[in-house]
């Protein structure tokens, strides 16, 4: 009986041997794919978060007049920011006023403290459009090291000229 | 010796035959879990938001095109030629322009576009019309 006990005891220690090593070997597969998951997802809610921000923001822009409906007499008292006298054609006095806001209250204004964003306005041919002798633009442009950056375009008439409304949101 | 392989195969074998299916049948549903989740999370994420990227992108230009009257002449190679001014080059476009008297459309049909979308319009010599419009990328 004395060997027989022996062989037993060899076959329990190499299968326990073989199943803790498919379980450790399928412990950590399971823990790097998911932290890969994870880290996806996380990316995927941020892109998404700073995609559903900047089209929000460019429906503003481009098809209300802001609130209150004549903001650009006094920039200060300004709620929302629109650039539209009517749907899709833009106000030149509320563009003066806002290119000449200060970058942060633009950013509490349109609820974005978190990220960056940049601004401007092109005609078809690329060139930034100027209004009062300015370049219509504001905000800081995106560098490399930007982790997520979104730009939204808009058609809207300016002067009876189509142009495009560009926003860039990145983080 | 005998007693010895008796005892192991009557004892051993069908006992991991059993562990073995567990496992395999074990390893299987974790295999599947994970896949799906890697589908699930792989999903293209810039589906949507390219989706109503071009749903603003159709419905800007056709806004425009009303504002600005360029719908007004009713005629098709005019209304093609405004468009393809605006509409960026990496884009394709179909509209259908239904009046009481007249229907106008471009050579594809809107209805197999996946983005559509539609305006009343009125000319300036009142007609009404409405224009259906889908815009995709080429």
């Amino acid at each position: 009986m004395l060997p027989m006990l022996s062989k037993k005891g060899q076959v329990q220690s190499l299968d326990l041997f073989i199943s803790a090593t498919v379980f450790i070997i399928l412990l950590i597969t399971l823990i790097l794919v998911w932290d890969n998951f994870s880290k996806r997802l996380d990316t995927k809610l941020a892109y998404e978060d700073l995609s559903e921000k900047a089209i929000k923001i460019t429906d503003l822009l481009v098809e209300t007049r802001g609130v209150p409906d004549k903001w650009e007499d006094d920039a200060d008292k300004v709620n929302v920011i629109g650039l539209v006298s009517n749907d899709r054609v833009l106000s030149n006095n509320k563009i003066e006023e806002f290119i000449d806001m200060e970058y942060d209250d633009v950013k509490e204004l349109f609820n974005i403290e978190a990220y960056d964003f940049y601004f401007r306005i092109i005609d078809s041919n690329g060139a930034i459009i100027q209004v009062d002798d300015n370049d219509v633009e504001l905000g800081n442009k995106p560098g490399l090291s930007s982790k997520f950056v979104i730009t939204i375009q808009r058609i809207v008439l300016n002067g009876g000229s189509e142009v495009v409304l560009e926003f860039t949101l990145w983080e | 010796m005998e007693v010895v392989k008796l005892y192991w195969n009557l004892h051993y074998g069908n006992k991991g035959q059993v562990f073995s299916l567990d496992a395999v049948i074990a390893i299987f549903l974790v295999m599947v879990v994970l896949i799906s989740a890697f589908f699930m999370v792989n999903k293209e994420n810039e589906e949507n938001y390219e989706l109503l990227q071009q749903f603003n992108l159709a419905s800007d230009l056709f806004t425009v095109l009303d504002v600005n009257g360029k719908l007004d002449s009713l005629n098709k190679n005019s209304i093609k030629t405004s468009v393809e001014n605006i509409l960026p080059k990496n884009f394709d476009y179909s509209f259908r322009l239904e009046c009481e008297n007249k229907i106008i459309e471009s050579n594809r049909s809107v209805s197999s576009t996946l983005v559509k979308g539609e305006r009343i319009v009125v000319t300036n010599n009142l007609d009404l019309c409405i224009v259906r419009y889908g815009v995709w990328p080429k």
